[in-house]
């Protein structure tokens, strides 16, 4: 009896991955010297044209690259997804969400307005990035014990 | 043995995969692809790390041409 897990295919992770890449290219050519002359190129291209949407539109990509990427990567089938590999993703995404509301609470306490929005910002992809580090540690783990 | 719903006791499941293995001169990763699961499943499960399904164990019980209580043995403790 298979039943559907609403999982993607296996080679979906590496597209994931290279989502997740080009993105940290972007940002890094962005934040550093290297990109601002052609951040400000881009500007003045844009506002030759008239186009007032060109942050937003840099802002949307990394919102919905960043979260494509990291869904591809967490939920895309393992080589051999068995019911043991189930169980055990079910529990690393159990122990992601208790994870990410607790620093979610400590965050609450630390900080205030502008800057517990940013809190906000990195809470949307935080679920995700902990269900990955657990996920991935607790098949290490498995590995290494039935290796030994 | 009646398990009573209430009764805040720990089941467990022992089983002699590896006995019937050895038996059977199975290794695990033939025994794993008989039945369509990775070998780190087959090598949890004789370790006691992990309690498969009902489907599973009567997968593994099929390839030993036997029972699945002859393979996982139900016990309770306290």
């Amino acid at each position: 009896m298979r039943q559907h897990d609403w999982l993607f295919p296996h080679a979906f992770r590496k597209i994931g991955l290279a989502i997740g890449t080009l993105l940290l290219v972007f940002y890094l050519i962005l934040v550093t010297n290297l990109g601002q002359n052609y951040y400000d190129s881009l500007q003045n291209w844009s506002n030759e044209k008239n186009w007032s949407g060109y942050t937003e539109t840099v802002a949307n990509v990394f919102i919905i690259g960043l979260a494509l990427s990291l869904i591809l990567i967490a939920f895309s089938r393992e080589k051999q997804e068995d019911e043991m590999i189930q169980r055990l993703r079910l529990q690393a995404l159990q122990w992601s969400v208790y994870v990410n509301y607790l620093v979610l609470m400590l965050c609450s306490l630390i900080f205030y307005w502008l800057d517990f929005l940013n809190v906000l910002i990195f809470n949307m992809y935080t679920i995700l990035v902990f269900f990955i580090i657990m996920f991935r540690w607790t098949l290490h783990r498995m590995n290494k014990e039935s290796l030994s | 043995m009646d398990i009573a719903p209430d009764e805040q006791r720990v089941i467990i499941m022992k089983n002699r995969l590896r006995v019937a293995r050895a038996e059977h001169n199975i290794s695990q990763a033939e025994l794993a692809e008989k039945v369509g699961v990775s070998r780190q499943t087959i090598n949890s499960i004789e370790g006691g790390r992990y309690t498969p399904s009902a489907v599973l164990a009567l997968k593994i019980a099929r390839v030993f041409g036997s029972i699945a209580e002859e393979i996982f043995i139900l016990e309770d403790s306290d």
